[in-house]
């Protein structure tokens, strides 16, 4: 069977299975906030399908960026649904 | 912790699937002795299901700054909607002996008709593919029926694949719940179903014919 080590997945969370029917308008929105530079990367990598190596080709930058950019994108659409989690806002 | 964690930066292309395969066996041998990036793995482990309702024409296009007042007003109306479900959540916790009976009886007489507390739920990629899916997962008298969605994200698809969707029992046990073919440019609805009970149901893959897992849906 697969990696018992690797964290749980989220799914596996009742609430973050709640807390996933979010706005997609949010996620949308959220994803349009990143710079172009991370954007391309999830584009290139999400949503093309592309591997590290393809995305790496495609955008001409190097593979270690495609990961930095990733890890950096990622984050930053992590803390905007951090914030909604939160409630801080109001 | 450590600068020079050769690792670091890898946690995101991991959790979307795209590290080539030798580096991911290599950082999953890592995530069992560093806590730093386990950690990093789980901050963001949930993205990759946010984003998989997403259509990349509704991200790409030109870099137009969202408006000031867009995203808090969204982040307000989540956050509203939060505080429901939490409202909700504990509200079915308080009755939930109640529930169940009510969740049973409207449950299990709608083999015919869709029970009305259904949703469909994203599958999160195992490897990098254009193929995205949803499914739909409802009780019946017999089991449990699969009403999956499935289509692919871009249009640059050129030929037509072929799917198996694979059940995983909490047992362990691995069952075929069927085959398709998605034609690129073409979104498929496929029924199907299965004896286990949804409760006993810890995970629906949907692979290659060579067994690979291409999406995952956990229970």
């Amino acid at each position: 069977v697969v990696t018992d080590d690797v964290p749980e997945p989220v799914a596996a969370n009742p609430d973050a299975i709640a807390q996933r029917v979010v706005d997609r308008d949010l996620v949308v929105a959220a994803l349009r906030t990143l710079s172009d530079e991370h954007r391309a990367v999830v584009l290139e990598t999400y949503f093309r399908g592309s591997s590290v190596a393809e995305a790496a080709a495609a955008l001409g930058i190097p593979p270690g960026t495609v990961k930095s950019r990733l890890h950096y994108a990622l984050r930053a659409l992590r803390t905007t649904m951090g914030e909604m989690e939160g409630g801080e806002l109001r | 912790v450590s600068e020079e964690d050769p690792f670091e930066f890898d946690d995101a292309a991991y959790v979307l699937g795209v590290l080539p395969p030798a580096e991911t066996v290599a950082f999953e041998q890592h995530l069992r002795t560093c806590a730093d990036c386990a950690a990093r793995v789980r901050e963001i482990q949930g993205v990759p299901d946010l984003l998989a309702d997403i259509s990349p024409e509704e991200v790409a296009g030109p870099a137009e700054p969202v408006p000031d007042t867009l995203l808090p007003g969204l982040l307000r109306r989540a956050a509203r909607r939060r505080r429901r479900q939490r409202w909700l959540v504990g509200g079915l916790a308080a009755a939930a002996v109640a529930c169940l009976i009510a969740l049973v009886v409207a449950v299990w007489p709608s083999s015919s008709t869709p029970a009305r507390n259904t949703q469909s739920r994203p599958f999160a990629s195992v490897i990098a593919s254009p193929v995205r899916a949803t499914a739909t997962l409802t009780g019946t008298p017999w089991g449990t029926a699969i009403d999956l969605h499935c289509h692919y994200v871009t249009t640059s698809v050129d030929r037509t694949w072929r799917y198996d969707l694979v059940v995983y029992g909490a047992d362990g046990r691995r069952e075929n719940l069927g085959s398709w073919a998605l034609p690129p440019d073409k979104d498929i609805d496929f029924t199907s179903g299965t004896w286990l009970p949804s409760n006993q149901i810890s995970r629906l893959d949907i692979t290659l014919p060579d067994g690979t897992a291409v999406l995952r849906l956990q229970m």
